[in-house]
């Protein structure tokens, strides 16, 4: 079997590093292009990863001809650069929140139906081992019918600001709401088989000083079927904690509880004050990023292997984002579908 | 032999022998075709939950030209003489820790393996556990500084699903079986020898003739001093418990297992907790390659397909054996042995 042609459609988003590296790791893949609108981020990812940098997304499809891209741009790129890939009739796995509107979103699930490549939203959390234990325990009935899901993906304050466009509006699209509803939205639509049907969402005054997004919020989502779930993606975690953040989950179900706690298993670091300061978390078990492009790689060599997160994955989780920010705003529930 | 599969005999039908056929049957380029075990019915036993064949005699698999390698996971006296029946069929071996109970034997495991033709490659399995190789990178990246402590501790309740960890003759007790794995652990994470040894052991008395309880003191030649702790003397409603702590100029590192579960199902019933890195529940569905036995197994596999030296010789893993007989041998001296 030939080598998967892999480039990237924007590498601003940190996740870029990630999956390169996973490509690596592939035999049925190799990265050769990188597309940035700043040469320069495109020409130092390149570089750090042996792949050619281009000025120009047409130009790299034409000379690279790649079978696959990845879009990982700021969130309010992912349209423009997906519309373009799937024109291409190329396979895309598209960073989460696939839009940070509601129409992009709708454009861009009616392009991935009009081309009929492989799209894979980059719901991360559902190639995670530990979620997909549970996944399986819970298909299995081992805690019968799940009642609520208490979730929280809260990140450490670094994480965000070592990307300026994080705290950017008119790149981001929004804050905390906008960068981890998406992903909490998606794993309890995944648990529970069930659609959102009213979500409720305050915001809190900032933490982090001089930021011009919402850093903090919480959200109360109740699925069909009475199923209540709770969301906090909030970048709340002092500068101290030992870690990039966490993502965890309790599950109650009509027959026991599942508590998951997916980046547990770590090797705890703590340093003498005057060598580095502080504490670290080495996190040592499953990397989804490589067992998600394993499954997108996949999804491209096998046609009836199908992707575990859609653009109508991707689509639900960008309406559930949309309408906590309308609640927000608004002050009172919101009914979905929007 | 790159294009042609390896055909794997598991030698030995208890606990070990399933955990590596289980991990056997995901690894690329390899198949295990039978299983053998003195107790024929236990053979048979586990050959048809895998599918495969059933035999009572090693030896009817080494006269088989297809088999290439076998894993031998059977009670530790009886490696030495299959090690060097299976060199000398011309099969590989991979074989489970202790290498051996006493130093003769394993120097003449080494000289086998050493003149065979075929890779021999001890078990030693911390070195393929996630969290012991995130422990080494931080040693060997410096994040630690110059390491000057360590402390491990590694507890089980009794094992009595078998009758022969509990003879001291025949396992070793808790300072053989047991402690051998932090043992090389660290030899291999400080890259360094232990030069003295001091160290006490337990026997409870219910536990049958072997020692269940050990603190072993090890001075390493460039002064690291390290504790292990090995117990069988757990309740067995006690989890299995792996601890391991580092410290040094730049400061420390800290594992311990109990506190690393990432998935805990309570019910009525109880409490049952999950790590998947260790459970390949369903290949199908969660093909994670990070399952240290099947890491172990697939390198093994590796090495021979491609090969490759393994990086566990028998040669290696005697200075391992060493440093435990020399810890039973404080024990029943009551002073700090000289290596």
């Amino acid at each position: 079997m030939r080598e998967l042609k892999f480039v990237f459609a924007g590498v601003a988003h940190v996740h870029s590093h990630g999956y390169a590296m996973s490509l690596k790791e592939l035999k049925e893949a190799r990265l050769v292009g990188v597309y940035d609108h700043s040469p320069e981020r495109a020409k130092i990812f390149g570089q750090k990863y042996g792949a050619t940098a281009y000025e120009n997304l047409e130009e790299m499809f034409r000379r690279e001809r790649p079978d696959a891209v990845i879009v990982a741009s700021e969130n309010a790129r992912h349209a423009e650069l997906a519309v373009k890939t799937m024109e291409n009739g190329i396979h895309i796995l598209c960073e989460k929140p696939i839009t940070t509107t509601l129409e992009d979103a709708k454009r861009v699930v009616s392009a991935a139906r009009r081309a009929g490549v492989v799209f894979q939203t980059c719901f991360v959390m559902r190639y995670h081992s530990a979620t997909l234990t549970v996944k399986e325990l819970l298909e299995a009935g081992a805690i019968g019918e799940i009642r609520a899901i208490l979730g929280t993906n809260r990140l450490n304050v670094n994480s965000i600001l070592v990307e300026p466009w994080f705290t950017d509006p008119g790149l981001s699209g929004g804050g905390a709401i906008m960068d981890h509803t998406a992903h909490l939205a998606d794993i309890m639509r995944w648990y529970t088989g069930s659609e959102i049907e009213s979500i409720y969402t305050e915001t809190g005054a900032n933490i982090i000083p001089n930021i011009r997004v919402e850093d903090n919020f919480l959200t109360i989502a109740r699925f069909r079927g009475n199923k209540l779930c709770s969301i906090d993606g909030s970048w709340c975690f002092p500068d101290t904690y030992p870690s990039w953040g966490e993502f965890t989950l309790t599950i109650y179900g009509s027959d026991g509880m599942i508590a998951v706690d997916a980046f547990r298993q770590n090797v705890a670091q703590l340093s003498f004050k005057n060598t580095e300061g502080g504490g670290r978390l080495h996190y040592y078990s499953s990397d989804p990023n490589l067992e998600m492009i394993k499954d997108f790689v996949k999804c491209i060599i096998d046609p009836s292997h199908k992707p575990r997160a859609t653009a109508e994955d991707g689509y639900r989780a960008t309406e559930a984002t949309v309408a906590s920010y309308m609640s927000a705003r608004e002050g009172r529930p919101v009914a979905l579908p929007l | 032999m790159s294009n042609k599969t390896l055909n794997v005999a598991v030698i030995g039908a208890g606990f070990m022998g399933e955990t590596h056929l289980a991990s056997w049957m995901l690894v690329q380029g390899a198949k295990p075709v039978a299983v053998v075990d003195i107790v024929a019915e236990r053979a048979r036993a586990l050959a048809s939950r895998y599918n495969i064949e059933a035999y009572d005699d090693i030896e009817k698999v080494l006269r088989r030209p297809d088999i290439d390698a076998v894993d031998i996971c059977t009670p530790t006296e009886t490696h030495v003489v299959q090690i060097e029946r299976a060199v000398e069929a011309g099969k590989h071996v991979l074989v489970e820790k202790p290498l051996a109970l006493d130093m003769k034997s394993g120097e003449r495991a080494a000289s086998i393996a050493e003149k065979g033709g075929v890779k021999v490659m001890v078990a030693h399995v911390l070195r393929y556990f996630s969290e012991y190789r995130k422990a080494k990178e931080l040693v060997d990246n410096g994040a630690l500084g110059e390491v000057r402590q360590v402390r491990s501790s590694r507890r089980g309740s009794p094992p009595r699903w078998t009758d022969w960890y509990l003879d001291e003759k025949r396992s070793g007790g808790v300072s053989l079986d047991l402690v051998i794995h932090d043992i090389d652990f660290l030899r291999w994470c400080l890259e360094d020898e232990a030069e003295r040894v001091y160290a006490v052991e337990s026997r409870s008395g219910e536990n049958g003739s072997a020692a269940d309880h050990a603190f072993i003191l090890l001075k390493f030649k460039r002064g690291v001093i390290a504790q292990a702790e090995a117990s069988w003397a757990q309740p067995p409603t006690a989890p299995f418990t792996m601890i391991l702590e580092m410290f040094g100029t730049r400061g420390m590192l800290k594992y311990d297992n109990r506190e690393n579960v990432p998935v805990v199902m309570t019910k009525n019933a109880g409490v049952s907790t999950f790590s998947p890195d260790r459970l390949p529940l369903s290949p199908t569905k969660m093909p994670f390659p990070i399952d240290p036995y099947y890491r172990e197994i697939e390198d093994f596999a590796r090495c021979i397909l491609e090969d490759r030296e393994p990086p566990v010789l028998v040669s290696d893993a005697i200075k391992s054996l060493k440093v435990c007989l020399a810890a039973k041998e404080s024990a029943r001296r009551g002073e700090p042995v000289s290596l």
